[in-house]
């Protein structure tokens, strides 16, 4: 035998020697590691728990007068994702709910004015106030029945609470892009007329009030009301360009785009990514949007991501011309840059 | 019978399911009006603890209190309401059997409290769901016991009232109908 052999066999020996000595102390660690991992592991972390559900309060039982003329059931779904540095670079954990959401349309008959019934002769006008949404507090999702699919990491108590925040506004714009208000009010209208020709009623005109403010206009009056309403926060810089500031800290400024545009964009944003900057910006048929990596990252970008970035980008864009910028035949160009500014790549559509 | 083929075809038609878009359309949309009478919130606590004596506790404690609020409302489906009748300035009306249903339900983040020590992972989303869902399935159970058909009901026939005025028609209403235990168990539907 060498001497670096006997080396090594000296150097095992001595290793053996203090486990023997620390024998106890190395079998109880190894009990406590394997218990934790059985634990961990094995045991539902649900079982042998003692639900209580509680006495149910009724608060506020309040007499209404709302007549709902269309409902619009479907589930949404929200996901958000982060990336935290780990051992081996970034770990992205990502958390996804699908929310049960209705929408209630119809009216608020107790704001009928005196004269919202007029007789001439043969002919009857009737004037309804507009369509509103009739959900209390216009809350549209079920948390109760909300499934979740992937949790990946902890969330925060704000994250979580988001999550539900974002799916109500996601089903409200969704409401918009569908062009409920409008086919609420042809029902209600048809409803009234239907109700009046059973009373005998002949040559019936129907009108309603106009929507007193239009729920597409999502910038909402004052800064507080911005912070209560929404998850990001509203700015207009010197240059013109309009900034959206979210909570987690990440930056989206756009140009030339229209509210609808922008809550869509926002909301897909806040969904798909966290924590960077970005730029939009459209000219006429064109669509830039750019990405600016706000921290480098610790380690080298490996290859398999960047592609999975692109494909991510890729998806991003296509269901942006999907189901946002439904007016025109767009061209888009996603733009990834390094913290500097330096183009990384760029993917079209 | 005179055309047996034109018969067949007609019945091939009108017996054929609809067609997938149209189908998600039905689904999707439900245009039956509903006259909402009674709207309320109700609230309710429910606590995970760990059993007493578990061998888990040596690891930590597990304990979560998760409040919920549910929004409830009482209506009647207009297109049930049959044989209206108007004669002498005044109409006869019989109103449906009212539904209870609940509308939304929210978890209160801000109000969770939890209790998590040693060993053990936080509390995820999914197990808050589930613990909601625990409490909405009470709460559902129970709408039956609250006193929310009466008050429905009398603002419902004030709603008529005050909407046929302007017609020149007094409504008359039939008999109200009393509900036993059973039936109003009957009246509380799904979303």
């Amino acid at each position: 035998m060498t001497d670096k052999q006997l080396s090594i066999l000296g150097k095992a020996a001595r290793v053996g020697a203090f486990l023997w000595r620390y024998r106890w102390a190395v079998a109880v660690l190894a009990v406590a590691v394997a218990v934790t991992v059985f634990w961990k592991a094995c045991v539902p972390s649900f079982g042998e728990r003692s639900v209580t559900v509680g006495r149910i309060n009724i608060t506020d039982i309040s007499p209404t007068r709302k007549l709902k003329v269309l409902s619009w059931y479907k589930e949404v779904m929200v996901s958000q994702t982060r990336q935290d540095a780990g051992i081996f670079g970034y770990d992205e954990e990502q958390i996804c709910a699908v929310c049960p959401a209705r929408l209630d349309l119809g009216f608020d008959l107790s704001e009928c004015d005196s004269v919202w019934y007029v007789e001439r002769n043969d002919s009857v006008w009737v004037t309804l106030p507009p369509v509103t949404i009739l959900n209390r507090d216009r809350w549209l999702v079920s948390d109760a029945e909300r499934r979740i699919p992937i949790e990946q990491g902890k969330w925060s108590a704000a994250e979580k609470k988001d999550l539900s925040t974002r799916a109500n506004a996601l089903m409200l714009f969704k409401c918009e892009k569908n062009d409920c208000w409008s086919k609420a009010e042809e029902q209600g209208r048809r409803t009234v007329t239907d109700i009046l020709s059973s009373l005998g009623k002949k040559n019936i005109s129907v009108r309603i009030l106009p929507r007193r403010r239009s729920p597409r206009v999502t910038l909402p009056a004052s800064l507080s009301e911005a912070q209560r309403a929404n998850p990001y926060r509203f700015f207009t810089l010197s240059d013109g360009t309009a900034c959206l500031r979210y909570q987690n800290g990440s930056h989206l400024y756009y140009k030339g785009l229209s509210y609808a545009e922008l809550f869509a964009v926002a909301e897909l944003y806040y969904t798909f990514h966290s924590a960077d900057h970005y730029t939009v910006t459209r000219n006429g048929q064109h669509v830039d949007f750019i990405h600016k990596a706000r921290a480098a990252a610790p380690f080298p970008t490996a290859k398999a991501p960047l592609l999975s970035e692109q494909m991510a980008a890729r998806n991003l864009l296509t269901i942006l011309h999907r189901d946002v910028f439904l007016s025109a035949p767009l061209s888009f160009t996603w733009h990834e840059q390094d913290r500097y500014g330096r183009e990384l790549w760029s993917v079209g559509k | 019978m005179k055309h047996p083929a034109w018969l067949i075809l007609l019945l091939i038609t009108a017996c054929s399911p609809p067609s997938r878009s149209e189908q998600e359309v039905i689904d999707a949309l439900n245009a039956t009006p509903v006259l909402y009478t009674l709207e309320t919130t109700a609230e309710v606590c429910i606590e995970s603890r760990d059993a007493q004596g578990s061998l888990r506790s040596l690891f930590g404690n597990r304990n979560i209190i998760v409040p919920l609020e549910a929004h409830i409302k009482v209506g009647y489906d207009l297109s049930r309401i049959e044989g209206i009748r108007v004669a002498g300035g005044k109409a006869y009306i019989t109103l449906p059997d009212p539904f209870i249903e609940i509308e939304g339900t929210r978890i209160l983040s801000d109000e969770i409290v939890s209790d998590v020590t040693g060993l053990r992972d936080p509390f995820k989303a999914g197990e808050e769901t589930e613990l909601a869902a625990r409490g909405l399935a009470k709460i559902r159970a129970s709408l039956s016991r609250f006193n929310l058909i009466e008050p429905a009901e009398a603002e419902a026939r004030q709603t008529i009232r005050d909407m046929l005025r302007p017609l020149g028609l007094t409504p008359v209403f039939g008999n109200a109908r009393s509900y036993s235990e059973d039936d109003l168990r009957q009246l509380v539907i799904d979303r």
